[in-house]
């Protein structure tokens, strides 16, 4: 397949393009520039509403706006596409049309739907009819099936090179893409176990010596291979959901690829509000021992005791005071004095008169003893506050720790603070990845719970099934009678069970071929392209994934799964090209053209100077044509190593919002 | 000398009351600090002393310690009471300080006079002026108290200060 020509008419912005495609072999590239907003994703999904009808637009109405707008009621006017290329041997021309008319109620109503015609031209110029809705279609999938055209149009949008390497439909893409799909069909049609296949009519046709028991066998038979056929169905709609699962984790898995620095600025923010809750956690906790210890335990007061009687020197009243000498006296108390004056004499027998002598030092010994005694008192006074003064330094020591740590703390929590303002400004709008990830982790469990059911069907139900057709076959065959009929029936029935075998057998053992020369061409075509230390890996899903080269080796190249989606394509190409020279003596499959365009949005947005480089000059060995609608920033980068490759260049302009033109630049 | 209620007036009782828990059927000027929890700022009421009398005591220290009189305030329509009752549960403390004020602002006595007042019971004459004494020191404590934390905004502030009391009057 390739380009010739597109031309549009007043489909959405574009009124009137016509653009023709470089078809030089040495200058595959038709670039096409264009600023954001200009039509340029609306280009490549034309495409595929030319091909297939497919309207990639949440509004369905194509008809430019402003001729939509100077429309008179009643009048009828048309958006249509024309797509001329060249396939096999054949010229195309493919015109697809819809018709708007204009309501007396200024609305706007699709007249006619989308409607497709081909004109196919042969070799002499002799053109082949295609005149049903079925011969079309057939023949536009002839070209390019509407499965396999995301492998070649990629409109950035809503499939992006960056999806290629994800999809999980492989097997059936590359199978169609190998022209495996024919055999596959084989297979199904000799498929011995299936409800309908050739095994079984002829088993209908053998004669039987128990025509009552042949015919319950053969109804229990038939209830089994419905069963199995019925599960085969299920088994297909358990894969369709897995697909779109599959197709849903792609899209979430590139939402996450291409938002990880959100993702990082989100698990950020979230560290951040968790060591925020703890600090102010600890905070709190701080300051309540602190007020706890200065409201409850008196530690304020105790301290100023401690710090009047330090500075003030109170411990030295001790040594100044007379009260502390041996006249104190204990056990001796004030009332003992008294009772000895009342009696008029004391111990030692002395007289005790008022104011003699004894009387004198009575009264003074009073001081003494208990309870005035004030050495004692003293004396415990600053016992009491040597005591203080030790205890009062540690605590107003950790109070004021405790005081430092809450500051510190909230230091800290205006720095934090001061982080987190920097990430909500920074993921302000952007899609929460929290929520992306949740989305992943219950896609991936709907899809294993799927995987787990169809595995139980496919490895024991289905085997079950199976083993119980083939038990009630061997019934039926060893009640068959030995006649001519009979005995050729049977040979028939050997015939299709080997036709069946054989062709199953191809069918492993050529997809093993492909997967092996898949990850041997894409593998060496990603070498030439990357510059980093890996290497392609293909799964028996053809699914693509690279490996380290040498792990002990940092790999820091940009832009692998560019590059990895590229490889991946031209691998296919280049496989495309390889089978159309193929010639099995087993099986002739189908033919196929040997080339196919790639149609690309920003193909590079994510990709390195280097890269794109190497892809840009790489990428002519696989594709005859490559057609890329780009930013002009972007194809700049790239100009230097491309131009030299470029056939045609043309340049989206916007005149208004709603129209838009396209120059070639020569 | 503490067998009778302690009642002070005006700016001091309105001192006394913002920075203590109690009285609460009395009207109270909030000590209200802002604590920022992130994007939130919450207003919390803070309370450096647990009751009145702790509030009495420890200004009665300041002002001994920092030799702050002040006389009281003309105002008699607002006033604080801590009651004999709770005096008498915290008798040794007030006899305590009393002692300080004795020992450390008495200098005119001699040293025995010094210990013998503090340590000898107050005679009835002189109760009255030297209650009156404390409650002098007192008010000028509470005008200390008020200087220091009035300024304070936030949880920070209040922490700084609590950090410079424990400096200002750190016991080497």
């Amino acid at each position: 397949m390739e380009i010739k020509s597109f031309k549009l008419k007043n489909f959405r912005q574009f009124k009137n393009i016509d653009l023709e495609f470089s078809q030089d072999l040495e200058r595959p590239f038709t670039i096409i520039t264009g600023g954001n907003t200009y039509g340029k994703t609306t280009l490549v999904k034309s495409f595929l509403w030319c091909l297939y009808g497919q309207k990639l637009f949440d509004d369905k109405i194509l008809l430019n706006k402003e001729v939509l707008d100077s429309m008179k009621f009643g009048e009828v006017e048309e958006v249509k596409a024309v797509l001329e290329l060249d396939h096999n041997q054949y010229s195309y021309k493919i015109t697809t049309r819809e018709t708007y008319l204009k309501q007396p109620s200024g609305d706007i109503r699709i007249q006619e739907k989308t409607n497709i015609a081909v004109l196919k031209i042969g070799d002499g110029g002799n053109s082949i009819p295609l005149k049903t809705e079925a011969q079309i279609k057939e023949e536009i999938e002839s070209i390019l099936s509407p499965e396999l055209s995301p492998y070649f149009f990629f409109d950035g949008e809503t499939n992006s090179i960056e999806q290629i390497t994800k999809r999980v439909n492989l097997t059936n893409a590359v199978s169609e893409i190998m022209g495996l799909k024919r055999t596959e069909l084989l297979v199904d049609y000799f498929n011995p176990h299936s409800a309908d296949n050739v095994v079984k009519r002829f088993q209908n046709k053998l004669e039987t010596n128990d025509p009552i028991l042949a015919q319950s066998l053969q109804e229990k038979l038939e209830e089994k291979q419905d069963e199995r056929e019925s599960k085969i169905e299920y088994l297909k709609s358990i894969d369709q959901t897995i697909n779109e699962l599959e197709l849903q984790l792609a899209e979430k898995e590139k939402d996450l690829d291409e938002n990880q620095n959100i993702l990082k600025d989100q698990e950020e923010k979230k560290n951040i509000i968790d060591e925020m809750r703890d600090l102010i956690d600890d905070k709190n906790s701080d300051f309540s021992d602190m007020m706890n210890l200065i409201c409850n335990r008196s530690y304020l007061l105790n301290n100023l005791f401690a710090y009047s009687f330090k500075t003030n020197n109170l411990e030295d009243v001790l040594n100044k005071t007379a009260f502390l000498t041996e006249k104190s006296v204990s056990h001796i108390t004030e009332e003992a004095i008294d009772e000895l004056i009342s009696r008029g004499y004391c111990l030692c027998g002395a007289k005790i008169e008022t104011h003699n002598d004894a009387y004198n030092h009575l009264i003074e010994q009073k001081d003494y003893v208990e309870p005035r005694n004030y050495g004692k008192q003293i004396e415990y006074f600053v016992e009491n506050e040597t005591t203080t003064i030790n205890y009062s330094y540690n605590n107003m020591e950790s109070l004021a720790e405790i005081a430092g740590d809450i500051i510190d703390t909230i230091i800290e929590l205006d720095n934090y603070q001061k982080r987190l303002d920097t990430i909500i400004k920074r993921i302000e709008g952007k899609p929460d990845i929290g929520i992306v990830q949740t989305a992943i982790k219950d896609i991936e469990y709907q899809k294993n719970t799927k995987e787990g059911e169809r595995n139980y069907i496919l490895n024991t139900v289905i085997p079950g099934l199976d083993s119980k057709i083939e038990e009630l076959n061997e019934r039926i065959k060893k009640i068959s009678s030995v006649s001519d009929k009979n005995k050729f029936v049977e040979e028939c029935i050997k015939y299709a069970e080997k036709i069946y075998q054989m062709a199953s057998k191809k069918i492993t053992s050529e997809k093993e071929r492909i997967r092996k020369d898949l990850e041997s061409t894409v593998g060496s075509i990603f070498d030439e392209m990357y510059t980093g230390n890996r290497k392609i890996v293909i799964n028996e899903k053809f699914q693509v994934s690279t490996t380290l080269v040498d792990s002990s080796k940092m790999d820091t190249s940009k832009g692998l799964e560019t590059v990895m989606n590229f490889s991946f394509v031209a691998g296919l190409m280049q496989l495309i090209k390889e089978k159309i020279n193929h010639e099995d003596e087993d099986f002739e499959e189908e033919s196929s053209d040997d080339n196919y365009p790639l149609v690309m949005d920003a193909p590079f947005s994510n990709t390195d100077e280097q890269h794109i480089a190497n892809i840009c000059l790489n990428l002519p060995k696989y594709c005859n044509q490559i057609i890329i609608v780009v930013m002009e920033k972007d194809y700049n980068m790239a100009s230097d190593k491309v131009s030299a490759k470029v056939g045609k260049k043309y340049v989206i302009k916007k005149e208004t919002e709603t129209f838009a033109t396209i120059e070639e630049e020569f | 000398m503490f067998s009778n209620p302690i009642r002070i007036y005006g700016n001091y009782s309105r001192i006394a009351k913002k920075y203590s828990k109690d009285n609460s059927n009395e009207k109270q000027e909030p000590f209200n600090l802002i604590d920022v929890e992130g994007k939130k700022t919450i207003e919390r009421k803070i309370f450096v002393f647990d009751t009145l009398l702790e509030c009495f005591m420890t200004s009665m220290m300041i002002g001994i310690i920092e030799d702050k009189k002040e006389p009281e305030d003309s105002d008699k329509t607002i006033y604080a009471t801590v009651f004999a009752d709770i005096l008498g549960k915290k008798r040794p403390t007030l006899e305590r300080i009393y002692q300080h004020m004795v020992l450390t602002k008495y200098i005119d006595l001699e040293i025995d006079e010094r210990v013998k007042k503090a340590f000898g019971i107050v005679k009835e004459e002189d109760k009255k002026e030297e209650l009156e004494n404390l409650k002098s020191y007192m008010r000028g404590g509470l005008l200390i108290i008020d200087d220091y934390f009035k300024d304070c905004k936030t949880i920070e502030d209040f922490c700084t200060k609590i950090i410079d009391f424990k400096n200002k009057y750190e016991i080497e």
